[in-house]
């Protein structure tokens, strides 16, 4: 007849076994796969007083078959002096089939992306907060007339709080000047924090702005 | 389970040989069980979904087939077929494997579009339940049948930790899901056959079944939202355990 003891000693003895079940850790690392690659980036333009005025300005990037850069090109923006514009962003990977939107994917990846604009020459450091457009760190210059073109961001991300992303913005025009726009998009992958300094540049273009 | 089940009706019958004049006793009792404990449900589940098609899944629990052991008692109500029953259990459900730490390190690595992801895991699900509820028995010469519902408490004492380290552009970015001690709410239900051996000793064989909304589970340093993130990690285990019980 089985005592009862062996019997709780065996479930004890079980027990105290499994017990010492390990702790280890597991790790692993996914290999390197390639960004997505942006062969085309447009801003579009509508005016807000005049829906029939639009313009638009587009950064080409030529790569060879192993997608290395080999040559760029870019349009000059023209804007009317004294007018709001509705800008949006219009992003292409021309290397695939069909042509793929990146816009559309850098939208579904809002909440780690971040656009930013900054035109120049400016006559003040523009204010930086992380509702700002611009980039901190521009040169001053007092000798040359700025480029009076001003920037505000309209869309929200779905962090908690929200914050801009830049895929649509409005830009405000003053009197006709020339000069220079840098377009920015920054990759902040868990570091978006509304400023420029996090992460590092997707993007990183220069416009011939014209104001007339 | 197949071979569970033989050893246990084998057991049965070979003990049944030795006690043909016990019957089941009427009587409460407290008794001690241990067996296997499958996680089900999102805590059973491994995969992370995809971030383009919005299908992450921050619920999936990575548990395993893992252990559980317990002390079980009935209270009954004079000259009734109800009782008070209560039952306290520890389970273990195992830990991430390699392969998990890969589907992670990959999906968070897509989430955030970067270069690289890495994943490093440690540590295990370690669970208490502590359960109370009514119990009907049906009584049947040697045999009897008991039907529990139960409602109480899961302490957990450790769950999988997740260090995640994302790198773009050679800037390392990392965050953390920590191991959880918390403690929420379980319910369930269990089902078992007992087996009187002696007049006070008896067999169990008990089918259990808890679940609970989830324990809270803290994540450090996630400054956006993207990506797997697990707040609240429900759990929820079937249980088929063998156990002695003691009349008093």
């Amino acid at each position: 007849m089985i005592k009862l003891k062996h019997t709780v000693y065996v479930l004890l003895g079980t027990a105290l076994f499994y017990a010492s079940c390990s702790n280890k850790s597991e790790e692993a690392v996914q290999p390197n796969i390639a960004n997505e690659t942006i062969t085309q980036a447009t801003l579009k333009f509508t005016n807000q007083a005049n829906s029939a005025d639009t313009t638009s300005c587009t950064y080409t990037f030529h790569l060879d078959n192993n997608d290395n850069v080999t040559s760029v090109d870019s349009t000059t923006l023209v804007l009317k002096a004294n007018s709001k514009y509705n800008g949006v962003v219009y992003m292409l990977d021309q290397t695939q089939t069909p042509v793929f939107v990146v816009s559309n994917e850098i939208k579904q990846r809002e909440n780690y992306h971040l656009f930013f604009y900054q035109p120049t020459p400016i006559a003040s450091a523009p204010v930086i907060s992380n509702t700002s457009p611009y980039i901190p760190g521009t040169p001053v210059s007092a000798s040359v007339p700025p480029l009076n073109l001003s920037i505000v961001r309209t869309d929200q991300d779905t962090n908690n709080p929200p914050l801009q992303i830049g895929l649509s913005m409005v830009f405000t025009t003053g009197a006709a000047s020339t000069g220079k726009l840098r377009w920015v998009l920054r990759h902040q992958p868990n570091a978006k924090n509304g400023t420029y300094a996090p992460g590092s540049s997707d993007l990183d273009v220069n416009f011939i702005t014209i104001i007339q | 389970m197949k071979k569970f089940i033989i050893i246990a009706a084998v057991i049965l019958t070979t003990f049944s040989a030795f006690t043909a004049n016990a019957q089941v006793q009427r009587g409460s009792y407290w008794g001690i069980f241990g067996g296997a404990s499958v996680p089900t449900g999102e805590f059973a589940k491994s995969n992370y979904g995809d971030f383009l098609d919005g299908t992450i899944n921050n619920k999936a629990g990575f548990a395993k087939t893992g252990y559980t052991i317990g002390l079980d008692g009935a209270w009954y109500i004079h000259k009734s077929n109800w009782a008070f029953a209560a039952t306290v259990s520890y389970q273990d459900q195992g830990q991430l494997s390699a392969k998990d730490a890969h589907t992670l390190a990959a999906g968070y690595q897509d989430a955030f579009g970067v270069d690289t992801g890495a994943a490093a895991t440690s540590k295990r699900y370690r669970n208490l339940n502590i359960l109370v509820g009514p119990q009907y028995s049906f009584f049947f010469s040697k045999f009897a049948v008991d039907l529990r519902a139960n409602v109480g408490i899961i302490k957990s004492f450790s769950t999988p930790e997740m260090d995640i380290t994302i790198t773009d552009a050679d800037i390392p970015y990392q965050f953390s899901q920590l191991s959880s001690t918390k403690t929420a709410f379980a319910y369930g239900g269990s089902a078992d056959l007992r087996y009187q051996l002696g007049k006070k000793l008896g067999l169990v064989l008990k089918e259990n079944f808890v679940a609970s909304p989830g324990v809270a589970i803290t994540n450090t340093n996630r400054v956006n939202y993207a990506g797997r993130l697990d707040t609240k990690q429900s759990i929820s285990e079937a249980q088929t355990t063998l156990g002695l019980n003691f009349g008093f």
